[in-house]
Protein backbone atom coordinates (compact mmCIF):
# COMPACT_ATOMS: atom_id res chain seq x y z
CA UNK A 1 0.00 0.00 0.00
CA UNK A 2 1.99 3.25 -1.52
CA UNK A 3 1.28 6.80 0.54
CA UNK A 4 0.09 7.11 4.02
CA UNK A 5 -0.34 4.27 6.21
CA UNK A 6 -4.06 3.98 7.85
CA UNK A 7 -5.01 6.48 10.79
CA UNK A 8 -8.03 6.47 12.93
CA UNK A 9 -9.39 8.94 15.03
CA UNK A 10 -12.26 9.15 17.42
CA UNK A 11 -13.78 12.80 17.71
CA UNK A 12 -16.95 13.17 20.62
CA UNK A 13 -19.80 15.37 19.29
CA UNK A 14 -21.53 17.01 22.25
CA UNK A 15 -25.06 17.84 20.87
CA UNK A 16 -27.23 20.30 22.78
CA UNK A 17 -30.34 18.85 21.83
CA UNK A 18 -32.44 20.90 24.02
CA UNK A 19 -30.84 24.21 22.32
CA UNK A 20 -32.33 23.10 19.05
CA UNK A 21 -35.75 22.65 19.95
CA UNK A 22 -37.20 24.74 17.70
CA UNK A 23 -34.66 24.28 14.58
CA UNK A 24 -36.30 21.46 13.32
CA UNK A 25 -35.06 20.40 10.16
CA UNK A 26 -31.57 22.25 10.20
CA UNK A 27 -28.38 21.29 10.72
CA UNK A 28 -25.80 21.51 13.23
CA UNK A 29 -22.15 21.17 12.86
CA UNK A 30 -19.07 20.17 15.36
CA UNK A 31 -15.91 21.69 15.23
CA UNK A 32 -13.69 20.71 12.67
CA UNK A 33 -11.48 17.71 13.57
CA UNK A 34 -8.06 15.94 11.99
CA UNK A 35 -7.65 12.62 11.35
CA UNK A 36 -5.33 11.15 8.40
CA UNK A 37 -4.01 14.79 7.67
CA UNK A 38 -7.20 16.23 6.90
CA UNK A 39 -10.18 18.45 8.32
CA UNK A 40 -13.33 16.83 9.32
CA UNK A 41 -16.66 17.88 10.53
CA UNK A 42 -19.66 15.75 12.03
CA UNK A 43 -22.69 17.61 10.35
CA UNK A 44 -26.21 16.86 12.82
CA UNK A 45 -29.72 16.87 12.06
CA UNK A 46 -30.92 16.39 15.68
CA UNK A 47 -34.97 16.90 14.55
CA UNK A 48 -35.40 15.57 11.49
CA UNK A 49 -33.92 16.63 7.39
CA UNK A 50 -37.19 17.52 5.61
CA UNK A 51 -40.60 18.42 6.68
CA UNK A 52 -42.13 14.91 5.54
CA UNK A 53 -39.65 13.62 8.46
CA UNK A 54 -42.47 13.27 11.08
CA UNK A 55 -40.24 10.84 13.51
CA UNK A 56 -37.64 13.99 14.02
CA UNK A 57 -34.87 11.43 13.16
CA UNK A 58 -31.35 12.42 14.49
CA UNK A 59 -29.05 12.22 10.77
CA UNK A 60 -25.74 12.35 11.38
CA UNK A 61 -23.05 12.57 8.84
CA UNK A 62 -19.50 12.47 7.89
CA UNK A 63 -18.03 15.58 5.79
CA UNK A 64 -14.55 15.94 4.42
CA UNK A 65 -13.72 19.83 4.88
CA UNK A 66 -10.26 19.58 3.28
CA UNK A 67 -9.72 19.73 -0.07
CA UNK A 68 -7.70 16.50 -1.39
CA UNK A 69 -4.46 17.56 -3.07
CA UNK A 70 -5.53 15.07 -5.90
CA UNK A 71 -8.58 13.16 -6.13
CA UNK A 72 -10.37 12.29 -3.09
CA UNK A 73 -9.60 10.26 0.27
CA UNK A 74 -10.85 6.72 1.06
CA UNK A 75 -11.96 6.37 4.78
CA UNK A 76 -14.38 4.37 6.69
CA UNK A 77 -17.17 6.14 9.18
CA UNK A 78 -18.67 4.73 12.09
CA UNK A 79 -20.46 6.38 14.85
CA UNK A 80 -22.47 5.36 17.69
CA UNK A 81 -24.55 7.05 20.41
CA UNK A 82 -24.14 7.16 24.29
CA UNK A 83 -26.62 6.01 26.43
CA UNK A 84 -27.63 8.11 29.67
CA UNK A 85 -24.92 6.22 31.39
CA UNK A 86 -22.16 7.30 29.30
CA UNK A 87 -21.96 3.65 27.82
CA UNK A 88 -21.70 2.98 24.06
CA UNK A 89 -24.57 1.79 22.37
CA UNK A 90 -25.17 -0.03 19.32
CA UNK A 91 -28.94 0.93 19.03
CA UNK A 92 -27.56 3.87 15.95
CA UNK A 93 -24.31 2.40 15.46
CA UNK A 94 -23.46 1.57 11.75
CA UNK A 95 -19.81 1.77 9.99
CA UNK A 96 -20.08 2.25 6.19
CA UNK A 97 -17.61 0.42 3.93
CA UNK A 98 -14.76 2.02 2.24
CA UNK A 99 -16.42 5.46 0.75
CA UNK A 100 -14.38 7.84 -1.52
CA UNK A 101 -14.55 11.25 -0.06
CA UNK A 102 -14.19 14.43 -2.16
CA UNK A 103 -14.43 18.26 -1.45
CA UNK A 104 -17.27 18.69 0.76
CA UNK A 105 -18.17 14.60 0.55
CA UNK A 106 -20.10 13.30 2.95
CA UNK A 107 -21.53 9.48 4.20
CA UNK A 108 -24.52 9.19 6.37
CA UNK A 109 -25.13 7.39 9.03
CA UNK A 110 -28.51 5.23 10.53
CA UNK A 111 -31.08 7.29 12.33
CA UNK A 112 -33.02 7.38 15.44
CA UNK A 113 -36.36 8.86 16.11
CA UNK A 114 -36.86 12.17 18.75
CA UNK A 115 -38.76 9.45 21.29
CA UNK A 116 -36.07 7.01 21.34
CA UNK A 117 -33.53 9.59 21.50
CA UNK A 118 -34.85 11.26 24.68
CA UNK A 119 -35.52 8.36 26.45
CA UNK A 120 -32.28 6.44 25.60
CA UNK A 121 -29.44 9.05 25.01
CA UNK A 122 -30.54 12.12 26.32
CA UNK A 123 -28.69 13.22 29.47
CA UNK A 124 -28.52 16.99 31.10
CA UNK A 125 -29.99 18.33 27.35
CA UNK A 126 -26.90 16.52 25.54
CA UNK A 127 -26.42 13.84 23.24
CA UNK A 128 -23.02 12.40 23.28
CA UNK A 129 -22.42 11.33 19.68
CA UNK A 130 -18.84 9.26 18.99
CA UNK A 131 -17.87 9.41 15.16
CA UNK A 132 -14.70 6.92 14.08
CA UNK A 133 -13.02 8.00 10.91
CA UNK A 134 -10.17 5.68 9.66
CA UNK A 135 -8.47 6.99 7.00
CA UNK A 136 -7.47 4.12 4.98
CA UNK A 137 -5.45 5.46 1.94
CA UNK A 138 -4.13 8.01 1.13
CA UNK A 139 -1.71 8.64 -1.77
CA UNK A 140 -1.31 12.02 -2.74
CA UNK A 141 0.61 12.37 0.91
CA UNK A 142 4.26 11.82 0.99
CA UNK A 143 4.86 9.24 3.39
CA UNK A 144 7.62 9.86 6.69
CA UNK A 145 9.27 6.73 8.43
CA UNK A 146 7.83 5.69 12.46
CA UNK A 147 10.11 7.24 14.57
CA UNK A 148 13.63 5.86 15.01
CA UNK A 149 15.01 8.32 17.42
CA UNK A 150 14.87 5.48 20.45
CA UNK A 151 17.24 3.71 18.04
CA UNK A 152 19.72 6.26 17.78
CA UNK A 153 19.86 6.97 21.11
CA UNK A 154 20.24 3.03 22.48
CA UNK A 155 22.86 3.14 19.44
CA UNK A 156 25.10 6.09 21.29
CA UNK A 157 24.60 4.21 24.73
CA UNK A 158 25.89 0.90 23.41
CA UNK A 159 28.85 2.30 21.03
CA UNK A 160 29.52 5.40 23.79
CA UNK A 161 30.64 7.42 21.30
CA UNK A 162 32.04 11.17 22.40
CA UNK A 163 30.67 9.37 26.43
CA UNK A 164 32.22 12.14 28.73
CA UNK A 165 31.39 10.51 32.52
CA UNK A 166 31.64 7.01 33.23
CA UNK A 167 29.34 5.08 36.42
CA UNK A 168 31.33 2.44 37.83
CA UNK A 169 28.89 -0.54 39.20
CA UNK A 170 31.18 -3.34 40.86
CA UNK A 171 33.54 -4.33 38.36
CA UNK A 172 31.82 -3.04 35.39
CA UNK A 173 32.22 0.14 33.73
CA UNK A 174 29.69 2.11 31.76
CA UNK A 175 30.43 5.10 29.71
CA UNK A 176 27.77 8.01 29.01
CA UNK A 177 26.82 11.36 28.33
CA UNK A 178 26.35 14.35 30.63
CA UNK A 179 24.48 16.25 28.44
CA UNK A 180 21.84 13.22 28.43
CA UNK A 181 21.88 12.83 31.31
CA UNK A 182 21.09 16.09 32.50
CA UNK A 183 18.24 16.81 30.10
CA UNK A 184 16.61 13.43 31.71
CA UNK A 185 17.22 14.17 35.39
CA UNK A 186 17.22 16.83 37.65
CA UNK A 187 19.30 15.35 40.06
CA UNK A 188 22.18 14.39 37.37
CA UNK A 189 21.73 18.01 35.96
CA UNK A 190 22.64 19.56 38.92
CA UNK A 191 25.58 17.18 39.47
CA UNK A 192 27.27 16.87 35.93
CA UNK A 193 26.15 20.81 34.85
CA UNK A 194 25.36 23.22 37.73
CA UNK A 195 27.17 25.63 39.59
CA UNK A 196 27.85 23.26 42.45
CA UNK A 197 28.82 20.63 40.17
CA UNK A 198 32.71 19.89 39.74
CA UNK A 199 33.20 20.62 36.31
CA UNK A 200 35.98 17.75 36.17
CA UNK A 201 33.77 15.11 37.51
CA UNK A 202 33.96 12.14 35.24
CA UNK A 203 33.69 9.00 37.15
CA UNK A 204 30.83 8.22 38.85
CA UNK A 205 30.59 5.51 41.78
CA UNK A 206 27.69 3.55 41.71
CA UNK A 207 26.98 1.22 44.20
CA UNK A 208 24.03 -0.58 43.42
CA UNK B 1 18.33 3.03 34.55
CA UNK B 2 21.11 4.24 31.79
CA UNK B 3 19.00 2.39 29.13
CA UNK B 4 15.80 3.50 30.36
CA UNK B 5 17.26 7.25 30.30
CA UNK B 6 18.52 6.93 26.65
CA UNK B 7 15.54 5.17 24.78
CA UNK B 8 12.50 5.69 27.72
CA UNK B 9 12.34 1.68 27.31
CA UNK B 10 11.61 -0.44 30.30
CA UNK B 11 13.62 -3.32 30.40
CA UNK B 12 12.06 -6.85 29.27
CA UNK B 13 11.66 -10.09 31.41
CA UNK B 14 15.35 -11.06 29.71
CA UNK B 15 17.53 -8.36 30.82
CA UNK B 16 15.53 -8.22 34.56
CA UNK B 17 17.12 -11.77 35.40
CA UNK B 18 16.49 -15.31 37.42
CA UNK B 19 14.42 -12.60 40.20
CA UNK B 20 12.81 -9.65 38.50
CA UNK B 21 11.27 -8.24 41.63
CA UNK B 22 14.68 -7.54 43.62
CA UNK B 23 15.60 -6.21 39.88
CA UNK B 24 12.99 -3.85 39.56
CA UNK B 25 13.50 -2.46 43.71
CA UNK B 26 17.08 -1.66 42.66
CA UNK B 27 16.20 -0.01 39.72
CA UNK B 28 12.95 2.24 41.71
CA UNK B 29 16.01 2.73 44.46
CA UNK B 30 18.27 4.11 41.01
CA UNK B 31 15.16 5.68 39.82
CA UNK B 32 14.22 7.61 43.18
CA UNK B 33 17.86 8.67 43.40
CA UNK B 34 17.92 10.70 40.11
CA UNK B 35 14.47 11.60 40.51
CA UNK B 36 13.43 9.85 36.86
CA UNK B 37 9.52 9.84 38.39
CA UNK B 38 8.29 8.30 35.09
CA UNK B 39 10.80 5.44 35.18
CA UNK B 40 9.50 4.60 39.02
CA UNK B 41 6.17 4.73 38.08
CA UNK B 42 6.97 1.41 35.82
CA UNK B 43 8.85 0.25 38.63
CA UNK B 44 5.55 0.85 40.48
CA UNK B 45 3.23 -0.85 37.84
CA UNK B 46 5.76 -4.05 37.80
CA UNK B 47 5.89 -4.48 41.12
CA UNK B 48 2.33 -4.27 41.73
CA UNK B 49 1.60 -7.05 38.64
CA UNK B 50 3.58 -9.54 40.60
CA UNK B 51 2.48 -8.41 43.83
CA UNK B 52 1.69 -11.66 45.95
CA UNK B 53 0.94 -12.24 49.72
CA UNK B 54 4.56 -13.44 49.27
CA UNK B 55 5.94 -10.40 48.49
CA UNK B 56 3.73 -7.03 49.26
CA UNK B 57 5.62 -6.60 52.77
CA UNK B 58 9.35 -6.09 50.57
CA UNK B 59 7.29 -4.44 48.19
CA UNK B 60 5.54 -1.93 50.95
CA UNK B 61 8.76 -1.33 52.50
CA UNK B 62 10.31 -0.41 49.08
CA UNK B 63 7.30 1.83 48.33
CA UNK B 64 7.98 3.73 51.39
CA UNK B 65 11.64 3.73 51.40
CA UNK B 66 11.81 5.58 47.98
CA UNK B 67 8.39 7.42 48.25
CA UNK B 68 6.09 5.41 45.92
CA UNK B 69 2.85 6.75 46.53
CA UNK B 70 1.27 5.13 44.11
CA UNK B 71 2.42 1.36 44.89
CA UNK B 72 2.15 2.31 48.61
CA UNK B 73 -1.42 2.87 48.21
CA UNK B 74 -2.05 -0.04 45.99
CA UNK B 75 -0.24 -1.99 48.83
CA UNK B 76 -2.16 -1.18 51.59
CA UNK B 77 -5.59 -1.69 49.75
CA UNK B 78 -3.90 -5.84 49.11
CA UNK B 79 -3.30 -5.58 52.84
CA UNK B 80 -6.62 -4.44 53.84
CA UNK B 81 -8.19 -7.45 51.88
CA UNK B 82 -8.75 -10.11 54.98
CA UNK B 83 -7.72 -12.80 53.18
CA UNK B 84 -4.42 -11.35 52.15
CA UNK B 85 -3.59 -9.35 55.29
CA UNK B 86 -3.90 -12.68 57.59
CA UNK B 87 -1.06 -15.01 55.24
CA UNK B 88 1.59 -11.78 54.54
CA UNK B 89 1.60 -10.71 58.13
CA UNK B 90 3.09 -13.98 58.60
CA UNK B 91 5.93 -13.01 55.83
CA UNK B 92 9.82 -12.09 56.49
CA UNK B 93 8.71 -9.32 54.28
CA UNK B 94 6.49 -7.92 57.08
CA UNK B 95 8.32 -8.45 59.81
CA UNK B 96 11.18 -6.25 58.16
CA UNK B 97 8.72 -3.58 56.85
CA UNK B 98 7.37 -2.95 60.78
CA UNK B 99 10.98 -3.01 61.82
CA UNK B 100 11.95 -0.28 59.55
CA UNK B 101 8.78 1.58 59.27
CA UNK B 102 6.72 1.14 62.18
CA UNK B 103 4.72 4.14 61.06
CA UNK B 104 3.36 2.20 58.35
CA UNK B 105 1.51 0.03 61.15
CA UNK B 106 -0.30 3.28 62.31
CA UNK B 107 -1.77 3.60 58.29
CA UNK B 108 -2.90 -0.27 58.09
CA UNK B 109 -4.74 0.71 61.31
CA UNK B 110 -6.54 3.12 60.30
CA UNK B 111 -7.54 1.16 57.23
CA UNK B 112 -10.75 -1.16 58.02
CA UNK B 113 -10.13 -5.00 57.27
CA UNK B 114 -12.54 -6.03 54.25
Amino acid sequence: MQGRPIDFRFHEFRLDYEQNKRDVFKAVYSDPFSAGGHMWKIKCYPRGMTSSDSHRNLYVFVQLESQPRLSSVSAIFDVFLMDKDGKPTSTFHRMTGVHLFRKQGWVNSRYLAQADLTEYHVKDGYIRILCGIMVVNDDSSIPVPPSNIVEHLGNLLDIADGADVSFIVGNETFHAHRALLAARSPVFRAELLGSMAEATIDVIHHLT
Amino acid sequence: MLRFMYTDTFPGDAELGGCPSEMIRHLLAAADRYALDRLKLFCAQKLWDIVSVETVGATLACAEMYNCSELKIKCIDFFALEKNFRQAVLTDGFVQLVQQFPSIIAELRERPVA
